[in-house]
């Protein structure tokens, strides 16, 4: 068997006296999108902070590639190719739509300890940046400033950064929030492009995403994970139904 | 040292402490609860001394002049809120370092118009003027005493206040989340102006309290101001408990620091050494200490719980700022067209101005330091207070060096640089660590250290300064002896940073430096060390501070602590704050107006500060964009017809 691209091992994290993340194993295999659901509360962005490395667990481990980086800083992490996107908007907003990821390509080509030359005149930088925001198709924005876009561009543009980190292993925090049926038809469209290429962890409310793009399904509530498998082995779970996604699925 | 001494100076340590507490616990408050910024609250506690004088000439009563100076402190400290404060606390915290400064030049120039610039004096009440017997034989003055006890009453007085009472309830609510406790339909408002209004007081009670044994002149507000500063970031803002701690320490460690360092030193090195570093290091321990706490805690000892920059989270971010329109105009004409104007100045200025000669030089000097800062405050969203620090830096070097004998640019000025960017490398290890309020009061208070211990170097000139025999030379040349020479080199070297400085904020450091302002956790998510960027601009800033302190020590022959006050911070961030933030152009523009209408108001009234300093209130206050806003302002009005 292939080495997991991710693997937490008994994770744990308490806010004060609220355990948030509670004894959490979960492995994501290479070429995998497993997707992390769960009500509000549950703690999927806590989860998704410790595997960046924006929160450290109190206890566990946390293995990317085979490597334990559960102590290892964010800016470490992402070199690695550990990437993410944000719940919330988190761009340059006044930088411009092609700079925005052409410093995510920057990030990934030789050092940023470069004082002279024109960093907007590295072709390099600005080719591989256009051709990510090509595959989001955000082409025609790349001179507007990015506090300029639209929600559902912004969000496409955060995956655009994604991209043009070349990550090992990307993280998805809610890519879908806030966006209409068009436009999240659209990601839907996008990710499921994307699949295959690298791992993905998807931390997502829209079921129609999940269902449709997963490969297996981990459902989180109050901090443990209460089942694990197939979008329909998840499905058909009586627990899943019971305490989760109740009707609405069934 | 023998035990009495010791006594002695424990005791006027602790007064110090007191005193200390008296005005930080005010200013922690302000912090706290309004994530408010006063640099203002010194002048208030200059104001309660100058009331009491005045009052005391009025009724002849120490207790009267008391009762009359507390009040009106408070009516002052309320007025201030109400018609300026209460307009900037939803501003950044930029903002409300100019305006408070723009304060503290009004006040302090107020007083030398009103009262005169020479000291003044207030007598003690009679029944507390004598000597007490201390329990160790010695005598010590009763009104230290006084204030000792008083000060421990007033702080016993508002630990009740604070935790028992339903307003101490809510100003313990509002340092933790103000937000908060507005939604939740308190008058925060209301809250504001109390607290306001009693921090201003306690400062005044100190200043009060402390006249009769202190004299009595502008800018007395200054010094005590930073030390408070220091007591509150070491404290932990918002933290009254941390304040009354980290305020008797300080107090404690810099008196017993000044009485024993000559003593303690004495012990590892000669005696005439000893007197040389001992008082040098006496006036920096407090900022050690200071160091120290904050690089292990940087949120100081005792945090307000769930602060927001109490974890360190959130940078000193300015909002994004509007684009001056001297930036939508093709790169490079508008500088080409101010570098013209320098170049033309000598041959236009009839050869023998040499007072305009001096006065252009001395603006192209200033404005590589303002350039330099904007690389840290308008690209690195670095506000640092403290950028006075590298100027005096280069110029004592300079300084230094010439008085031994070593007077060439060869050798003078790469140690010149390399000292001010050790200097900046060394504090920004410290400084980077922190964040928002910290971050510019740690950076102050560097500079602070700087200037106490270039005072205190007596083999330097001390407080007077130091001359230098000639300008240094270049390879044995004596190339910078003539002005108009000079003059040139001083615009190579303008024109050099300029391109510098415009070189790096577009390379790719350039570009992480402005993306970690806009956004720092999305930088470290792309796998950028924010932390090593930031350090490696803040070197450079020191660096170009440097020079910039390099050239003045030549131009003027003379190098004083004065060169790195924190007042001379202030008004660089104030000429870069004139010109737009971030924008190198604007660096350079708002230094000369800053400078020539200095140069200009002074030679109007020797207390033009008390015109500039409202001036500068009302431009916080209307055009926060600087110049540039006013600009644009005007340009749209006349648009719209």
């Amino acid at each position: 068997m292939a080495e997991p691209a991710l693997e937490l091992q008994a994770l744990r994290k308490n806010f004060g006296g609220l355990r948030v993340t509670d004894d959490v194993d979960l492995v994501v295999m290479p070429g995998e999108l497993h997707a992390v659901i769960g009500p509000n509360g549950a703690g999927k962005t806590t989860l998704i902070n410790q595997i960046s490395g924006l929160l450290a667990p109190d206890a566990g481990r946390v293995l990317f590639a085979g490597e334990d980086v559960t102590h290892v800083p964010v800016h470490s992490r992402a070199a690695r190719g550990l990437a993410r996107s944000f719940q919330i908007n988190s761009i340059l907003p006044g930088f411009s739509v092609l700079e925005n990821v052409a410093l995510a390509v920057q990030a990934r080509s030789g050092s940023s300890f470069r004082f002279f030359g024109n960093a907007a005149h590295e072709r390099a930088l600005n080719e591989r940046a256009a051709a990510a925001l090509a595959e989001v198709g955000l082409d025609g924005r790349a001179a507007v400033p990015a506090g300029h876009l639209s929600h559902g561009e912004k969000r496409a543009l955060e995956l655009a950064i994604a991209l043009a980190m070349e990550p090992k292993l990307l993280l998805l925090d809610e890519p879908m929030a806030g966006t209409g049926r068009e436009e999240s038809d659209r990601l839907i469209a996008l990710l499921a492009s994307l699949k295959g290429r690298f791992p993905m962890v998807l931390v997502e409310h829209d079921m129609n995403a999940v269902f449709a793009l997963a490969d297996r399904i981990s459902v989180l509530i109050y901090g443990r994970v209460l089942a694990c498998g197939r979008p329909d082995e998840v499905r058909r779970d009586p627990q899943v139904v019971a305490a989760y996604l109740g009707d609405e699925m069934a | 040292m023998s035990l009495s001494l010791f006594v002695v100076q424990f005791l006027n340590g602790l007064q110090l402490g007191v005193l200390l507490f008296l005005i930080a616990a005010g200013l922690t408050l302000v912090f706290g609860v309004m994530d408010f910024i006063n640099l203002a609250h010194g002048v208030q506690y200059m104001l309660g001394a100058y009331l009491a004088v005045m009052f005391y000439g009025l009724t002849g009563s120490f207790l009267a002049a008391l009762a009359l100076a507390l009040v009106v402190a408070l009516a002052f400290g309320l007025v201030l809120e109400f018609v300026v404060f209460r307009h900037l606390y939803h501003r950044n915290h930029l903002d409300h370092v100019i305006a408070t400064f723009g304060i503290i030049l009004f006040l302090n120039s107020g007083v030398k118009l009103l009262w005169g610039a020479a000291p003044l004096t207030l007598p003690m009440p009679e029944a507390f003027s004598g000597m007490l017997m201390l329990p160790t034989g010695q005598l010590y003055p009763m009104w230290r005493v006084v204030i000792i006890v008083s000060g421990l009453a007033v702080a016993a007085l508002l630990y009740v206040l604070v935790s028992y009472t339903r307003t101490g309830m809510l100003v313990r609510a509002g340092a933790t989340n103000a937000a908060m406790v507005s939604a939740l339909g308190v008058n925060i408002r209301r809250l504001f102006m109390i607290v306001f209004g009693f921090g201003a007081m306690l400062a005044g009670f100190a200043g009060i309290m402390i006249a009769p044994i202190l004299s009595v002149e502008p800018g007395m507000g200054d010094t005590v101001l930073i030390l408070a500063f220091v007591v509150i970031v070491i404290g932990g803002i918002g933290s009254i408990r941390g304040a009354f701690l980290a305020a008797l320490l300080i107090g404690l460690v810099d008196t017993l620091g000044r009485s024993f360092a000559v003593d303690i030193l004495r012990l590892v090195m000669g005696p005439s050494q000893a007197r040389t570093v001992g008082p040098a290091i006496a006036s920096m321990l407090i900022y050690l200490l200071m160091a120290v706490v904050l690089y292990a805690r940087p949120a100081g000892l005792f945090p307000a719980k769930g602060r927001r920059d109490a974890a360190g989270g959130g940078n000193a971010l300015i909002a994004p700022s509007e684009v001056p329109p001297w930036r939508s105009v093709p790169g490079a004409v508008i500088p080409a067209l101010i570098f013209l104007a320098f170049a033309v100045v000598p041959v236009a200025s009839l050869a023998h101005e040499s007072y305009i000669l001096s006065l252009v030089t001395r603006v192209m000097i200033v404005a590589i330091a303002a350039l330099a800062l904007d690389l840290l405050v308008g690209y690195g969203a670095m506000i640092s207070f403290g950028h006075a620090a590298f100027v005096g830096l280069g110029a004592y070097t300079a300084g230094i060096l010439a008085s031994h004998g070593i007077g060439d640019a060869v050798i003078t000025l790469p140690v010149a640089l390399a000292v001010s960017a050790a200097f900046a490398w060394l504090t920004g290890l410290v400084i980077l660590r922190t964040r928002g309020v910290y971050f510019i009061m740690i950076t102050l208070a560097f500079s602070q250290m700087v200037y106490f211990t270039a005072s205190s170097l007596a083999p330097y000139g001390g407080d007077d300064g130091l001359t230098l025999a000639a300008r240094n030379t270049v390879m044995g040349f004596a190339a910078f002896r003539d002005d108009t020479a000079f003059y040139y080199v001083v615009l190579a070297f303008l024109v050099g940073s300029f391109l510098l400085c415009r070189a790096i904020v577009a390379s790719r450091f350039g570009r992480v430096l402005r993306g970690a302002k806009e956004n720092p956790t999305r930088m470290e998510t792309l796998g950028f060390e924010v932390y090593r960027y930031q350090l490696t601009a803040y070197a450079i800033a020191g660096a170009l501070g440097g020079l910039s302190g390099y050239l003045l020590v030549n131009a003027t022959e003379f190098v004083s602590p004065a060169y790195m006050s924190w007042q001379r911070s202030g008004e660089l961030i104030i000429m870069l704050m004139l010109g737009g933030m971030g924008s190198l152009t604007g660096a350079i523009l708002g230094t000369v107006a800053f400078l020539l209408s200095e140069e200009w108001l002074s030679n109007i009234t020797e207390h033009w500060k008390v015109i500039f300093g409202p001036l500068l209130v009302l431009i916080i206050l209307f055009f926060p964009r600087g110049l540039g806003g006013i600009l644009s302002e005007l340009t749209g009005r006349l648009r719209r017809g």
